[in-house]
């Protein structure tokens, strides 16, 4: 019963980095459209549109970058061994990218601040800070799972 | 590492291969081949029991602690 359930909540899992994953690369190909021709100039002023369309593409790469890393995490644990160097690395990265985001949002408040863009810059410093630990404490995962591994 | 596993001597003496030996050991053979290369990190009493029963012999007859080079006493 409780395996059944886990397999039920990883497969929502899944379903759902997926599709965040996916949707992601859609929304980044389409941020200039969105950008220029969707958002009245009342909300946007056009000064701004250059520089927000750049924050958002970048941001959105390294977004998806982070999902993209994410689900190859996913799948290791799918295969009953998450406990790699490789996963200790892939969490740097996504710590890593989570920080790159936190700057360009910092760079948005010169030319247009907001309380949104606050916050996201403090969610993704903290999710970054989250990332290495969450890979220190894998990589001592590691460690003891060599150990219990050559010990007979 | 400074404790030598002399496995595959008392294995000659016994005239017992690997994959016997880790039939009487209850354990697989790829982790006996790892306790016989040298390569474990840590050997269970429980496994050392079962070794020396199968074997005939005392854990000293298995293993053997060697000092490192340069290693000052």
């Amino acid at each position: 019963m409780y395996m059944k359930k886990q397999k039920t909540l990883h497969y929502f899992t899944k379903l759902l980095i997926d599709f965040m994953f996916y949707s992601g690369i859609v929304v980044c190909v389409l941020v200039p459209l969105i950008i220029y021709r969707l958002i009245p100039c009342t909300l946007m002023a056009e000064g701004v549109r250059l520089h927000m369309m750049v924050v958002l593409i970048l941001s959105g790469i390294a977004a998806v970058y982070i999902l993209g890393t994410l689900r190859g995490i996913f799948k290791t644990l799918l295969n009953a061994n998450p406990f790699t160097l490789e996963n200790v690395y892939a969490l740097r990265k996504m710590a890593a990218a989570a920080f790159v985001i936190s700057v360009l949002y910092t760079v948005k408040f010169w030319f247009w601040f907001t309380l949104a863009t606050a916050i996201i810059v403090l969610v993704f410093t903290i999710a970054g800070l989250f990332s290495l630990v969450l890979a220190d404490v894998f990589q001592q995962a590691v460690q003891y799972k060599e150990e219990n591994d050559l010990t007979v | 590492m400074p404790i030598i596993v002399n496995l595959d001597v008392m294995m000659a003496k016994r005239k017992i291969g690997l994959t016997e030996l880790a039939d009487l050991v209850n354990i697989t053979p790829a982790n006996l081949s790892i306790l016989k290369n040298n390569k474990a990190r840590a050997i269970r009493f429980s496994t050392l029991e079962e070794i020396c029963k199968a074997l005939n012999c005392q854990p000293g007859d298995i293993l053997e602690f060697t000092e490192h080079e340069g290693h000052e006493s």
